[in-house]
């Protein structure tokens, strides 16, 4: 019986039971609870009970503890997410932040080590009180600080005291959007913000000596990659810091994006390779240094140990100081605890084996945060390694005959390590490929070509690069010329990935699968494996291999089925109005079917995608690959920004514009893909009609006159109102798009008359106070008004006068900041709109006419 | 035939202490606080060690459970065969044919009263042979030192319950010549040196003795031969440890005694008063 196997499954049950609870849930708790007392008198009670009977009930004590430690965990972490108590910082924050205020004055303590970005330090300061005119406040909690162009230096556990302009996170409530607030909030971090100064304060309290060694590490990372930094440059240096001391922060989103599109993103994370390499190097060095000693020692030395088993357990620090050094990330304490492991498992001489330390290792990390369990990260770096270690055990292998010549041994001993390594690194690709599909809507079979040339380019980088670590610290002059080799393998790398990702079909970005899809995936996959190890040819290793590639091919297949768009049959028209912050994005499904997008989101300077982050998501959650037609108001980016990730990696039909133009580089980019796509633009302007599966689509704005087709020199506001104004009727339910138009454009719309008569009303301009004026919202008339807006930095929209306007009139208010993703359902006579954020306002469902 | 599972003692002992501590709502064991407190310590030691590697029995690769702390499940251990009484009284030789009443001390075997021997008395523990020969190869060849331990602990245990050598005052393992130590790691004569010392609680000398010479294989050699091949092997490193006392040396296997014979020869040379051996186990011919 392997105790190690029963714990750890059910205390993954425990915190799968402890993240589910149902409503049962409080009666559920207390059963493991039952379970215990149950077996554990019957223990106490029956020494008299048959032997085997007696060990039935100790399987049952033993894991219902474990059952009800992991539900308990699992439920103490969920609790304190969810519930804040009244001192913490938000509290504070949110009865002060919605009124401007000047920065506040804070005091706390650097509970990560400073992050260094280009031109950016990244501060994580658990704050311990905050000083307003008034009052000093004692808070707990973390805020993540940013410092542009920082002239001072801080380092780990330092107390700070700094003047910082503080935010809370905000998410982009939709359906399928990463929930970003709920992320910081699992790390404990409750707002976000700026700070221009920072001055060191004397702690109260002195450092604890383990926090001083961190200290000690962390600063030695930062000067190891100043030293790269000034011995090399460019991207590749960024990369390399990345690779050999986990400084990820540091690469452009570019990179990361070409090296998850390459399917090589796992090079970035210090994890199994890199420690494996380091934990040898240090192993066999000792060895050797052992062995090398003089007769005499030697014999001295054997009396105390064998010194294998000394190399193993004085390379345990090394392992224990890398993982530090990187910053403990999830897969590299997976790794070393692995490694403490197999070294631990030689030293005792127990079994050897990598599955037993494995198994460790996911118990160590989930005992520490539960949590991890649901976590991309975790769940990715165990199922690659699941793969890994299958095809290291279970792999057959070429009977190597030991009489054959040396060169021919050579060679096939080559075959073999190429071969195991093909297969290594296929299985965790095609191992983790779903689950890359469901967390990050990516399929790359590029991921098999890359692979192959990267991994072995990584492992000579690795060695290179860790060696020259500790050589610089020697003599730096050879050091500094093994930097530049390293840089030139990492221009190679990175050059070779982005090739192969321009190769078509490389990638695909595709709608999630689902979680019973992933179920079954899993499950297929599961048994195959199985079945393949326990099937035992007497023919030669060829067809054993086949079949292993078989299962691997028919996989791809099976994933791919899986995440094609689902055929969507729905009587109803459906309308959405995304939560793109400020900005517009609405999505409308046809009842035929058909897909329409009307606007994307963005932000001003896109180093933030909406279109990647916000839109796509969601378009994905609805399994939507193709969309049949794109209208764009007006080129301002934050419509125009989101949809240029949409407009590469989706089927794009037809694109319908104003003539306005712009001299943005969006604008550009825009029209290059269009041209590049050879999408069709068509260009509309007031009068225009069409029908697209019984729906009716009016033109009403802007006049031909106003926009000219080449780029003048105007205001932005001139082109707001050369914004598309745009009817939608379903049967007797309309909808009103408006853009960004103004007052003036509204005067001009009045000559529709009764026509401009809508349902529901997207308001004009997110709300500006310049634009819903009276004359035209009576004309409107609308039941219900939805704005797309959001708080821009002092500017307020919705613009408080605009929503009192509304508050005027008999007609329900949607706001996408509160509500999130607005969802408005309709047969053409009644419709119910429903909001992401069900809990901001009671039940909303609206019946009309 | 005394009982057979007493063999090894170290795994049918603990067997019981752990089984009875585990299960059995723990039942108060006979020892003053101290030495109970180390036994719960190791008791907690073993079950941890087998939640986090659990181990499988060397012989029959069953896995061992809670229970046994020791690399050998206790079916295995049954299938050791100790060396019983009549035996050589120099060599420690069984005697397999009927020699009726005669004192143990008198009882001696053919080629003692031939070749008279140098050391005082040899004692083996178990027969080479099956399970145990598995498991010595296993000591020596594979580098499981815990095994070693383990029937270093039965030899300890055959010397005080016999008490044996009683009067030896240091012990002397035989040493290993130096490529065969750079080869292999460890002595494996030390190692269970080690463990009969703390038995007898005397001191171990690694460094008395020193190989010099590599003899040639010795398996396919005649007896004769075997002596020659030997002669000169060992030298005394450190006479000033072992001058004037009485010395027990300790080997793993003894097959001809020709290693015996001779590190007796050349400790005698060098001021020994009084030479014991005990090796863990021994050859026995036909």
């Amino acid at each position: 019986m392997n105790f190690l196997v029963l714990a750890s499954v059910s205390y993954l049950f425990g915190v799968l039971w402890g993240y589910y609870p149902t409503h049962y849930f409080p009666p559920l708790l207390f059963t493991p609870l039952f379970f215990i007392l149950l077996s554990g008198t019957f223990l106490a009670l029956s020494r008299s009970f048959n032997p085997k009977f007696r060990q039935f009930l100790f399987i049952i004590l033993f894991s219902s503890v474990f059952l009800g430690l992991g539900s308990l965990l699992i439920r103490i972490n969920i609790i304190q997410i969810d519930e804040v108590p009244s001192h913490r910082l938000t509290n504070y924050l949110t009865q002060t932040l919605n009124s401007n205020k000047p920065p506040i004055s804070i005091i706390g303590r650097l509970v990560k080590p400073p992050e260094y970005f280009y031109k950016k330090t990244r501060l994580h300061l658990a704050v311990q009180k905050i000083m307003s005119p008034g009052q000093n406040l004692m808070t707990s909690g973390i805020v993540r600080l940013d410092w542009y162009n920082p002239k001072k230096t801080c380092r780990y556990y330092d107390t700070v005291q700094v003047k910082a302009r503080l935010k809370l996170p905000h998410d982009y409530n939709n359906p399928g959007c990463f929930p970003y607030s709920n992320y910081l909030r699992q790390k404990d971090i409750f707002a976000t913000g700026y700070i221009k100064d920072l001055c060191l304060v004397t702690p109260a309290r002195k450092i604890p000596w383990f926090k001083q060694i961190l200290r000690r590490i962390y600063q030695l990372r930062k000067d190891i990659s100043e030293n790269i930094e000034k011995v090399t440059s460019g991207p590749e240096s960024l990369l390399m810091q990345a690779i050999l001391l986990g400084e990820r922060q540091k690469l452009s989103k570019h990179i990361k994006t070409t090296f998850s599109e390459a399917g090589v993103a796992h090079l970035l994370s210090i994890s199994g390779l890199h420690l494996s390499i380091l934990a040898m190097a240090a192993f066999f060095c000792l060895k050797f240094i052992f062995h090398i000693l003089p007769d005499k020692w030697f014999e001295i030395l054997t009396c105390f140990g064998k010194p294998t088993n000394l190399a193993a357990l004085l390379s345990i620090p090394f392992i224990i100081f890398y993982t530090l050094l990187t910053g403990n990330k999830i897969s590299t304490i997976r790794a070393s605890i692995m490694i403490i492991a197999y070294f631990l498992s030689l030293l005792l001489e127990k079994e050897k084996g990598l599955w037993q330390p494995l198994l460790l290792a996911g118990f160590c990390i989930l005992l520490w945060q539960p949590e991890a369990l649901f976590m991309a990260n975790f769940q990715l770096t165990f199922l690659a390694t699941v793969g890994i270690l299958f095809v290291l055990e279970y792999l057959p292998h070429h009977p190597l005959v030991s009489t054959k010549r040396a060169p021919a041994r050579f060679l096939l001993r080559s075959k073999e390590y190429f071969l195991s390594s093909l297969y290594m690194s296929l299985m965790a690709l095609f191992i983790t490929s779903p689950l890359i599909a469901y967390y990050f809507n990516l399929i790359s079979p590029a991921g098999i070509i890359t692979n192959l040339l990267a991994v072995p380019l990584m492992s000579i980088l690795l060695c290179l690069g860790l060696s020259s670590i500790i050589l610089f610290q020697i003599w730096s002059a050879p050091a500094i010329l093994l930097f530049r080799f390293e840089a030139w393998l990492c221009y190679l790398i990175t050059r070779f990935s982005a090739s192969v990702t321009k190769i078509p079909l490389a990638f695909f970005y595709v709608p999630s699968p689902s979680k019973i899809h992933l179920l079954i995936i899993y499950g297929i996959m599961a048994t195959f494996l199985i079945i393949f190890c326990q099937w035992n040819p007497k023919s030669p290793l060829v067809k054993k291999n086949l079949f292993l590639i078989g299962i691997l091919a028919g996989f791809f297949f099976l994933l791919f089925f899986c995440t094609r768009p689902s055929p969507s049959v729905i009587k109803n028209m459906r309308v959405t109005f995304l939560d793109v912050g400020k900005g517009d994005a609405c999505f409308i499904q046809t009842p035929g079917g058909k897909n329409i997008l009307i606007d994307g989101g963005g932000t001003y300077n896109n180093k933030f995608d909406i279109g990647r982050y916000v839109v796509a998501p969601y378009l994905w959650s609805k399994r939507v690959k193709k969309i049949d037609l794109i209208i764009l108001s007006h080129p301002h980016p934050d419509h125009l920004h989101g949809l240029l990730f949409i407009l590469k990696n989706f089927k794009v039909t037809q694109i319908y514009k104003t003539k306005e133009r712009s001299d943005s580089t969006g604008y550009k980019i825009f029209e290059d893909i269009t041209r590049r796509k050879k999408i069709p633009i068509r260009h509309t302007a007031k009068g225009d009609q069409f029908i697209m599966d019984n729906i009716l689509m009016e033109v009403f704005g802007p006049d031909d006159r106003l926009s000219p087709l080449i780029n003048l020199k105007t205001s932005s506001r001139e082109e707001n109102n050369r914004s598309l104004v745009l009817k939608i009727s379903y049967q007797q339910v309309s909808f009103l798009f408006t853009g960004d138009i103004e007052r003036e454009a509204e005067k001009d719309l009045l000559g529709f008359g009764e026509k401009l008569q809508s349902t529901i009303l997207k308001v004009p301009h997110h709300g500006s106070r310049n634009s819903s004026s009276d004359p035209f919202l009576q004309m409107v008339s609308p039941q219900a008004a939805i704005f797309s807006a959001r708080k821009y930095g002092n500017l307020l929209f919705p613009h408080p006068e605009t929503l009192a306007r509304y508050q005027n009139l008999p007609c329900r208010i949607y706001r996408t900041d509160l509500d999130g993703a607005i969802t408005v359902v309709t047969d053409g006579v009644d419709f119910t709109i429903t909001t992401k954020n069900k809990t901001n306002l009671e039940q909303k469902i609206l019946t009309g006419r | 035939m005394p009982d057979n599972s007493t063999l090894i003692r170290g795994i049918t002992k603990s067997e019981h202490k752990t089984a009875t501590s585990l299960l059995g709502g723990g039942r108060a064991s006979g020892g003053n606080l101290k030495s109970r407190s180390v036994a719960f310590f190791k008791t907690c030691r073993n079950i941890s060690l087998e939640f986090l590697f659990p181990a499988k029995c060397v012989i029959c690769r069953k896995p061992l459970g809670w229970s046994n702390p020791e690399p050998v499940c206790s079916s295995c251990s049954m299938k050791i065969r100790s060396i019983e009484e009549p035996i050589c009284f120099t060599c420690g030789y069984p005697i397999l044919a009927e020699i009726g009443n005669v004192p143990k001390e008198k009882i001696t075997c053919t080629s003692c009263k031939k070749n008279v021997p140098k050391f005082t008395q040899t004692r083996s523990v178990f027969y080479y042979e099956g399970t145990l020969r598995q498991l010595v190869h296993s000591f020596k060849y594979q580098g499981k030192i815990t095994i070693g331990k383990m029937l270093a602990q039965s030899m300890g245990d055959y010397c005080r319950d016999g008490s044996y050598f009683p009067t030896a005052e240091c012990i002397v393992p035989v040493p290993l010549g130096i490529k065969k130590l750079r080869h292999r790691e460890f002595n494996q004569s030390l190692i269970l040196a080690k463990v009969v010392g703390k038995y007898l609680k005397v001191p171990v000398y690694p460094f008395a003795l020193k190989k010099v010479k590599e003899p040639a294989p010795q398996m396919q050699l005649s007896r004769q031969a075997r002596m020659r091949n030997v002669r000169g092997a060992f030298m005394v490193r450190n006479k000033k440890q072992i001058n004037q006392k009485e010395v027990l040396l300790v080997d793993d296997v003894f097959t001809t005694g020709a290693t015996i014979r001779e590190c007796s020869r050349v400790l005698l040379q060098h001021g020994v008063k009084k030479v014991w051996a005990l090796t863990l186990a021994r050859t026995i011919l036909n």
